[in-house]
């Protein structure tokens, strides 16, 4: 089962500023969000059970050597500051049970808030312009799921960066500890259909839900 | 599916002295341990942690051959890393190395702590987010049932057949209807919860008083760091 839509990092591999400044990050993000969400008790429950559902659904076999985030359709559902929680809670207790990645909790929480938002933003958006559900929130995951892989290699460049270098050189560091060509050779045809058909799925069920329950949609 | 229903059974009936010792300090165990899996460049370190924790889960009398499979997910995904690391010695085995430690070490501390009890340290942090992890892990038990049920008659209605963007589409109703679902029994507990006087809390208590068997652990913890550090 394949999940590089969000990044799947091995604990050891970046270096140790790089993870601590994903948690250092996403804790100034939670001290922004949390105030403002402080009095939506009735999302509480909301949360908790969307998060249950998308840990499940990463166990839905599909057929395919792949399985999916639905953060684009998550953000849909629960709004922006909401998403930051859920991201958070779902990384947790994906590391805690086996799937690895507990020092990257912090830089995986901040690349699937990211999806998230940018999937809330592209699909209001694309709806004005489109007037089709389907079509937008497919779109919308497909660009913010290509642009968070972007991210992910983002992420591996510079972890193959001296802090000093990358903060005071703008020429590419030859020496790196990670064949970029070779990990994007395995992961990015990983990625591409990760990516479309997690596009398709979120299209199908943002129309499903449009078409049964449609005050759900923020 | 059923990974989290045994981690779960495990932590709650297991009797062993690591599922006695207090959350504080199998936390500290764990950041002593993760940080001497992180730093450390020796294959022998790292394989040491491995055995030791290893001799844990046994003392725990948890079934470790289980819980190495589990590990296999991250080093599937570490294998991609290590691939791309061929030509630098040793490294490739490291990475693999640590991502198996790393996997292992969670599942010995889940599998010995109940999640309430881990979870409550969020309380600390915020009330919202321990109500929120909270939440999400009984809801789990909640909705499994219904996804597999619902899994089951799309199967048995040859909800797979017809090619792979038929499936997907089916398989999207499946997880529509979950999200629905989920959302309809999420505004039913909030209203029970109303009911019984909540107002964005939920209190539990857990047990902070170290014994001698706590403080060997942590012991454990920081010698495998000092040896890591010194080698």
């Amino acid at each position: 089962m394949a999940k590089i839509m969000h990044i799947h990092i091995p604990d050891g591999l970046l270096p140790i500023w790089l993870w601590l400044s994903g948690y250092l990050i996403t804790i100034i993000f939670l001290l922004a969000v949390l105030p403002r969400i402080r009095k939506e008790i009735k999302k509480i429950p909301l949360a908790g059970m969307v998060t249950a559902v998308a840990l499940l659904i990463m166990s839905v076999p599909l057929g395919l050597p792949i399985h999916l985030n639905l953060m684009v359709l998550i953000g849909i559902l629960v709004g922006a500051h909401w998403s930051l929680i859920v991201a958070l809670a779902l990384n947790f207790i994906l590391a805690s049970f086996g799937h690895g990645g507990l020092t990257v909790i912090g830089l995986n929480t901040l690349v699937l808030w990211f999806q998230a938002i940018a999937g809330i933003f592209l699909f209001k958006s694309f709806i004005k312009i489109f007037k089709n559900y389907f079509a937008s929130a497919s779109l919308a995951a497909f660009i913010s799921l290509a642009v968070s892989f972007l991210f992910f290699i983002g992420i591996i460049i510079v972890a193959s960066t001296e802090p000093a270098e990358f903060l005071h050189s703008h020429e590419q560091i030859g020496h790196t500890e990670i064949s970029l060509k070779t990990l994007l050779t395995l992961s990015l045809p990983i990625a591409l259909f990760g990516i479309l058909t997690e596009s398709l799925v979120t299209g199908f069920i943002v129309q499903f839900i449009k078409k049964v329950k449609p005050d759900l949609i923020v | 599916m059923s990974s989290i229903y045994l981690i779960d059974y495990f932590a709650n009936t297991i009797k062993s002295p690591m599922h006695q010792r207090t959350v504080i300090s199998k936390l500290i165990f764990l950041l002593l341990i993760l940080f001497s899996i992180v730093i450390s460049e020796s294959i022998l370190i790292l394989i040491f942690v491995f055995l030791t924790i290893i001799a844990l889960l046994i003392a725990a009398k948890l079934p470790f051959l289980k819980i190495l499979k589990w590990s296999v997910y991250p080093a599937f995904f570490a294998s991609l890393f290590a691939l791309s690391q061929i030509g630098f010695g040793l490294l490739p085995l490291q990475t693999i190395l640590r991502a198996i430690d790393a996997a292992v070490l969670a599942l010995l501390i889940v599998c010995t702590t109940p999640y309430p009890n881990l979870f409550s340290l969020f309380s600390k942090i915020s009330v919202i987010l321990s109500n929120v992890f909270f939440l999400a892990y009984r809801s789990f038990f909640l909705i499994i049932d219904e996804l597999q049920t619902k899994i089951r008659i799309l199967k048995l209605r040859g909800g797979y057949a017809g090619g792979p963007f038929r499936t997907l589409k089916n398989i999207s109703a499946v997880i529509g209807q979950t999200l629905i679902y989920s959302a309809e029994k999420s505004e039913i507990i909030y209203n029970l919860l109303t009911v019984r006087g909540y107002q964005g809390i939920i209190f539990s208590k857990i047990k902070y008083k170290f014994k001698t068997l706590d403080l060997i652990l942590i012991a454990l913890g920081a010698a495998i760091l000092i040896l890591t550090i010194k080698l």
